[in-house]
């Protein structure tokens, strides 16, 4: 009985020790999950000072704004807005079709089908708009749909839309610079707040989009580009590319808007080159701007003749030869030179190396491989050599500069350019005053600014069409610099494919089209430029090139 | 309140009031654009393109003169050819 009753006793007593161990576990378990509660309940409410934030928004890592770009007067470029995007998780939906329907009631470019096929598509994760606008978000909160999520996000703005596409170039939908100064300096701009300023004057840039745009219109050009340089630093105060395309919008990479007439077309000089074969003359020392050469006949070289367009029938000086624009002339300054020497001078102005500014649409200069003597014939006017309109633009401001090499630059900087010389001062006088007696006697008499004496040449040059020249099809630039004779700004400024009109008696030759363009587009920018006028005084420019030393 | 929580609230409301002025700025920006200002210029106001001749460089010799009547004299023939010069333009 004993026996028994210490053993039911026993039992009893194990039992209960049993259940007393499982409460304790129990209540352990128990105050330690409320424990972790409580601490995180603290942090939450006490040590967390994130009050007042929407559940909505997840808890978005701080973003560091891509930096701004400005001008060289300190007005905005490029910048970033703060934005949200939105996203569903699918996983923690109800109704697809309701949230699908809701979703198209807001935004009326989402597709109910579409969207419901890549919601069922999609596991956990999926962009539904990126950067809303402020209505947008509060339509969307207002909605309620389970499983939506709000993201912080920035997106890079452009207020000035076309006006700088290609200096500005874009970046994707994730931020990250594609094109122009934005992919040159991304890691700038994303790794640091101070806002990068270009040599751009918004206001100069303004002026000559406004007047390249009427300028093909006009002319119903297919294109164009025009560039404005301070000669002194090198700075581009302008540089414009037509068409042109909108950076806000990230799409169509690959169209024919992106394209950067300026910087990535190989054009040929046409006239324009007379410039350079001139200061190649005057820079042997042995010709002078009075040397006279034989122009009354057309030059026969194997298949080839080179005629002038207004032959004068008569032997001319170099100063004649750049004013008439004479083809035969220049070929024959070409032939006294040498090929050899002018090869080297090409070389030493930097003609034959890629011009790069900041950006990297850039174009290297086609040229013959091997420099026949047919080849530095038809150089010396501008064929067989190509160039884009910021190599050309370069050259010749390293000219006008006092014959300093220039480095152009879309960067803000003060300091002139520290580069080794390329002709003489006596030969960089000369071109200045050469490049004025051109556009006041010679054929570029329509670059004309009352007020301003501008100098400069024009240049056209039939387009290359599979390798054959086309007749029907040209460029005509005109590359300009005023004032003379110690010009501050030069401007370059080229038309795609322009048409004839009325007003230019059926021509459709670049002394007709690019330069008046090009006095238009000095008319407007000078006064902006602080650019003060002779008044009505010119000098005597013949004596003054008699006189230069 | 204690000093710490005061500047964490200052800094707070500094970076909000930062983030407004950027906006503001961009907003101000998108205003203020060249080809805005020329669109509303054109339609509302009667003004013309400055010309070159409207520009003239200072020549402090042809103010040598001790009299402030005749400097001032001579200042407004200058303005006054310049202002005909450039009307004859149109």
């Amino acid at each position: 009985m004993y026996e028994i009753g210490h053993n039911l006793y026993s039992r009893t007593y194990r039992a209960l020790m049993i259940a007393k161990k499982r409460t304790f576990v129990v209540i352990s378990v128990f105050i330690f999950a409320f424990l972790v509660l409580i601490v995180r309940l603290a942090h939450v409410m006490i040590f967390n000072k994130n009050d007042g934030e929407n559940s909505l928004y997840a808890n978005a890592p701080i973003i560091a704004f891509r930096a701004d770009i400005v001008d060289r007067n300190n007005n905005i470029i490029a910048t970033s807005l703060p934005t949200v995007s939105l996203y569903a998780c699918p996983h923690e939906m109800i109704d697809f079709d309701e949230a699908a329907e809701k979703t198209c009631a807001v935004f009326k470019d989402i597709e109910k089908e579409k969207f419901l096929r890549r919601l069922k598509k999609s596991k956990k994760f999926l962009w539904v708009k990126r950067n809303l606008s402020p209505t947008q978000e509060q339509e969307i909160l207002n909605q309620g749909i389970p499983g939506f999520h709000f993201l912080k996000t920035e997106k890079r703005v452009y207020p000035d839309k076309n006006l700088l596409s290609h200096v500005i170039g874009g970046t994707d939908i994730d931020n990250n610079g594609i094109a122009g100064i934005e992919k040159v300096f991304d890691e700038a701009l994303k790794s640091s707040t101070q806002s990068i300023a270009l040599s751009i004057d918004l206001n100069i840039q303004h002026a000559v989009h406004d007047e390249l745009q009427k300028a093909i219109d006009e002319f119903r050009a297919k294109g164009g580009a025009a560039i404005v340089m301070k000669i002194k630093t090198g700075e581009i105060f302008s540089l414009v590319s037509l068409p042109d395309f909108d950076p806000n919008r990230n799409e169509n990479p690959n169209s024919r808007e992106r394209f950067n007439m300026a910087t990535s077309s190989a054009i040929e000089p046409g006239s324009s080159a007379k410039i350079i074969n001139t200061a190649m003359a005057l820079e042997t020392k042995k010709i002078t701007p009075f040397s006279q050469y034989d122009a009354r006949f057309p030059i026969k070289i194997g298949r080839f003749t080179i005629h002038d367009f207004h032959g004068r029938g008569t032997h001319l000086s170099v100063e004649e030869i750049l004013k008439y624009s004479s083809n035969i002339g220049s070929a024959k300054i070409a032939l006294d030179v040498g090929r050899k020497y002018q090869k080297e001078f090409f070389k030493k102005i930097g003609l034959l190396d890629t011009v790069a500014c900041e950006l990297v649409e850039t174009q290297k200069p086609l040229y013959p491989k091997n420099w026949g003597e047919v080849n530095s014939m038809t150089i010396a006017f501008g064929h067989g050599i190509a160039l884009s309109p910021l190599h050309l633009i370069t050259v010749v401001s390293g000219m006008l500069n006092g014959g300093m090499k220039n480095n152009p630059t879309l960067l803000k900087k003060n300091s002139a350019p520290s580069g080794e010389r390329i002709i003489s001062e006596k030969t960089a006088k000369q071109i200045a005053i050469l490049m004025r007696l051109n556009v006041t006697e010679g054929a570029n008499k329509k670059a004309e600014v009352k007020g301003y004496c501008v100098g400069g040449k024009s240049g056209t040059a039939e387009k290359l069409n599979r390798g054959k020249y086309s007749k029907t099809a040209n460029y005509t630039g005109f590359i300009g610099a005023f004032p003379m004779p110690n010009p501050e700004y030069s401007v370059y400024v080229v038309l795609d494919e322009p048409q004839a009109t009325k007003k230019t008696h059926g021509y459709r030759t670049a002394g007709w089209i690019a330069a008046p363009t090009a006095a238009n587009i000095i008319q407007r920018i000078g006064p902006m430029l602080n650019v003060t006028t002779s008044g009505n005084r010119e000098p005597n420019w013949h004596e003054m090139l008699r006189k230069v030393k | 309140m204690d000093i710490e929580d005061r500047i964490y609230r200052a800094k707070k409301e500094l970076k909000i009031e930062k983030a407004n002025n950027h906006i503001l700025r961009a907003e101000w920006k998108a205003l203020t654009t060249p080809e805005r200002v020329q669109r509303l210029a054109i339609k509302h106001l009667k003004m013309k393109q400055i010309l070159p001749q409207q520009l003239r460089e200072y020549d402090p010799s042809i103010f040598h003169s001790d009299s402030k009547k005749q400097n001032t004299k001579k200042l407004s023939k200058i303005i006054s050819e310049m202002v005909a010069e450039a009307s004859s333009e149109d």
